[in-house]
């Protein structure tokens, strides 16, 4: 045989030169310049035990940024690099990968669509100081951005028709959508279009001042809100800390799952993720799951600015784990990908495509944790499961079927194995997961895993990008994604960390200029803000961890 | 992962340079002695992991690689190695085959395929060569410690019996191999 060239990778590492002492190499990648978007090498490098990039512009000179708050869990999350099946019927044909131009999605991507967004306005009825996305009055070019339900139909074709794995989970966006008088159809057109999972992205305040909202949204086909909720007192959450408990009520009367999203901010709100754990603890017969989103730092910011607020998913979990002492603990974290050994099992036991959560292991992590009846302490799932080992055990199970080896032979062995990664004694009362999985796994029955949200949370954690810390190969493999009218199918942090080629750009071409939007629709902008009427009110339990009971009062008129 | 489509002339795989060592030939009862064990891969497998390969596995959603790695330690008695001396070790090495964005390997390919290696101890390694990856993924060591109490009083022969196994891949076969050291004495006083 003819002797293998030996290919070079980094040997050089030209781009690697500028570390400093006390620095360690992990790796070479690209990245964008804040100020130009030029794409430059990035250095991924460790430092005092945490993560850094660092780029620099021939014009705007060098940015370094923290890119992952402990190298010890970046390695820990680094094992589950794994790229995912991609997508089969891109709507950007592209011969060279060219990110972060050309989104859409391209050829080259690397993550089918885990979950889509549709924004179905821009117009919001707060305003928030750290939000990217509403339109305001006095800024040159804002447009209001509100597609036709004609224009969503089609949105929604193009996610269904992405091939291996059809689009299955959709997220209604906005500024705030409950801002549109036909929430409902827009809904019923999607469940319409065959998506399985509709959730809306809100401030709830609406759903608070109008209780029935809740019901009709429900009854339209909604699944569950995905709630902005960032503190536990007034100061930490002026957005809604008078207004939740109204809408938790409102959706418990509807039978509506919730998902708290708290916007994690350095020095902000950081010190009440324990409490905001709590809160949903207390009301986990409706909220489900909490998404802690360490912020993403939009517009130009000096580097002192930046590391006041800059959070990263490590910081946040050690912050978990002081605030709730140590019920939830760092190692109880899994990175998003660690799905899948589950996935490919699935897939070689089926000989289907399955949906396949493929992100970059520095995108975003999760964890279960259930309430112990007795103690009310939170038990996370990796108490009771020895997930390393069952993931092990997927992995060369897989490995066998793909090599032939008989399914009922391996569904056998599947079941006479899976109990001994469970732990008995330590697993919940009223909790068996290792039918669970068994069911979820071989008879392709997800209906038991409901179970998991009997006195459970799902904690997750995602991470979105900015200019800052931008890394291409993060995105190649992002799998949230932007549904637009142009029929393109965008990555959240191509869509929102360049609004000038993305966002703004399709708002502006399929949005109407504000005072042109005013004298179509007679209303103003302004008038759809919000003004505080809960709040004055006062008569309520506002959303803190003080009682296990929320108490509600009707509300009447202001 | 797609059809499987053999590639020609591959060397026939193997088990290859077995070394098996003691720390000390003679130590005292109450005291321990070190056993290091190295084996690695040769053939076909081996050859088949480079780029112009890793490439078409990325392309055909082959991207995860293990290679299970077996070993025990066994006394020999007239000749045959009967009683195991340790728990057998079960390891497994996995390479992950992805999409980089490396600047140095930009306009080098039309695909920036790279693997990196997962070894036993669940570190990964971005190795900077092919033959590096390769030394990574198919190169196997461990080492024990033993106790007088493990082997008794007096002379022992004892040998390392290693093994390796791997799954079916666009590049190759599911495959087993394994393979003996030589034998060494150690005396425990």
């Amino acid at each position: 045989m003819a002797q293998i060239e030996d290919i070079k990778f980094r040997q050089t590492s030209k781009f690697g030169k500028d570390l400093r002492q006390g620095e360690q190499f992990i790796r070479l990648t690209q990245s964008i310049c804040p100020e130009c978007n030029k794409i430059l090498p990035a250095t991924i490098f460790e430092r005092e035990e945490k993560v850094f990039m660092r780029k620099t512009c021939s014009q705007h000179g060098e940015i370094e940024e923290l890119y992952f708050g402990s190298f010890e869990m970046y390695k820990r999350f680094s094992t589950f690099w794994i790229d995912g099946k991609g997508t089969l019927a891109p709507n950007v044909p592209m011969e060279k990968c060219a990110c972060p131009t050309n989104c859409g999605l391209c050829t080259n991507h690397l993550s089918h669509t885990g979950l889509s967004n549709i924004i179905v306005t821009n117009r919001c009825d707060l305003t928030c100081w750290y939000c990217f996305f509403y339109v305001k009055k006095g800024l040159e070019g804002a447009y209001v951005y509100e597609p036709t339900t004609s224009q969503i139909t089609a949105m929604v074709k193009t996610l269904r028709a992405e091939r291996p794995v059809p689009g299955n989970s959709l997220q209604i966006t906005g500024g705030e959508p409950t801002l549109r008088d036909d929430l409902a159809d827009i809904i019923k057109i999607i469940r319409a279009e065959g998506v399985d999972h509709i959730q809306l992205n809100t401030n709830g305040i609406n759903l608070a001042l109008d209780p029935d909202l809740a019901t009709r949204l429900k009854q339209a086909g909604l699944s569950n809100l995905y709630l902005s909720f960032d503190g536990v007192t007034p100061k930490t959450n002026p957005k809604n800390y008078w207004e939740v408990p109204y809408t938790l009520e409102s959706c418990r009367k509807a039978n509506l799952g919730v998902v708290f999203v708290p916007t994690v901010i350095k020095s902000i709100n950081d010190h009440e993720l324990g409490d905001i754990l709590r809160f949903a603890q207390e009301n986990m017969d409706v909220v489900k799951a909490i998404s802690y989103q360490p912020v993403s730092l939009t517009g130009r910011m000096s580097k002192k600015e930046r590391e006041k607020y800059r959070i990263t998913i490590p910081d946040c979990i050690d912050r978990i784990e002081e605030q709730t002492d140590g019920q939830v603990t760092r190692d109880d974290w899994f990175p998003v990908p660690s799905c899948s050994p589950v996935t490919h099992f699935i897939e070689a036991f089926t000989k289907k495509p399955q949906y396949d959560l493929s992100i970059h292991f520095a995108c975003g992590a999760g964890t279960y944790v259930f309430e112990d009846s007795e103690t009310k302490k939170l038990v996370p799932m990796m108490s009771f499961v020895d997930i390393p080992a069952l993931f092990e055990y997927l992995e060369e199970k897989t490995d066998e079927l793909n090599s032939g080896a008989s399914s009922y032979l391996i569904a056998a062995k599947f079941l006479s194995h899976i109990n001994g990664f469970v732990d008995k004694k330590k697993q919940p009362n009223g909790l068996s997961f290792a039918k669970l999985l068994t069911n979820a796994i071989l008879k392709h029955d997800y209906s038991s895993v409901g179970q998991f949200h009997i006195r459970s949370l799902f904690l997750g954690m995602m991470h979105f990008q900015d200019k800052y810390n931008q890394d291409e190969e993060r995105l190649q493999r992002c799998d949230i994604h932007y549904l637009t009218p142009d029929l393109r199918i965008i990555p959240f942090c191509s869509f929102n960390v360049i609004p000038e080629w993305y966002r703004d750009r399709i708002q502006q071409k399929y949005g109407l200029p504000i005072a042109e939007w005013e004298a179509k629709t007679g209303e103003k902008l302004e008038q759809a803000l919000y003004r505080g009427t809960l709040r004055r009110a006062n008569r309520h339990q506002p959303a803190s961890c003080g009682t296990n009971e929320v108490r509600i009062e009707p509300i009447t008129g202001t | 992962m797609q059809d499987f489509t053999p590639l020609q002339g591959l060397r026939r795989n193997k088990i290859s340079g077995v070394s098996f060592s003691t720390s000390r030939e003679t130590f005292p009862y109450d005291e321990s002695c070190t056993l290091k064990v190295k084996f690695g891969v040769d053939g076909g497998i081996r050859d088949s992991f480079r780029h112009e390969i890793w490439m078409d596995a990325h392309k055909r959603n082959d991207k995860y690689i293990r290679i299970t790695y077996k070993l025990e330690i066994k006394k020999v008695y007239a000749g045959l190695a009967l009683k195991s001396l340790i728990k057998p070790v079960k390891a497994v090495k996995k390479a992950s085959i992805y999409w980089t964005r490396n600047p140095e390997m930009v306009n080098l390919f039309e695909k920036k395929v790279w693997a990196l290696i997962i070894d036993e101890r669940r570190t990964t390694h971005i190795p900077a060569t092919e033959e590096e990856a390769r030394k990574k993924l198919f190169e196997f060591e461990a080492s024990f410690q033993i106790l007088g109490a493990d082997v008794g009083v007096g002379k022992h022969t004892l040998r390392a019996q290693v093994g390796a196994s791997w799954g079916k891949h666009i590049f190759s076969e599911k495959g087993t191999v394994s393979g003996n050291s030589s034998s060494i004495k150690i005396t425990c006083t």
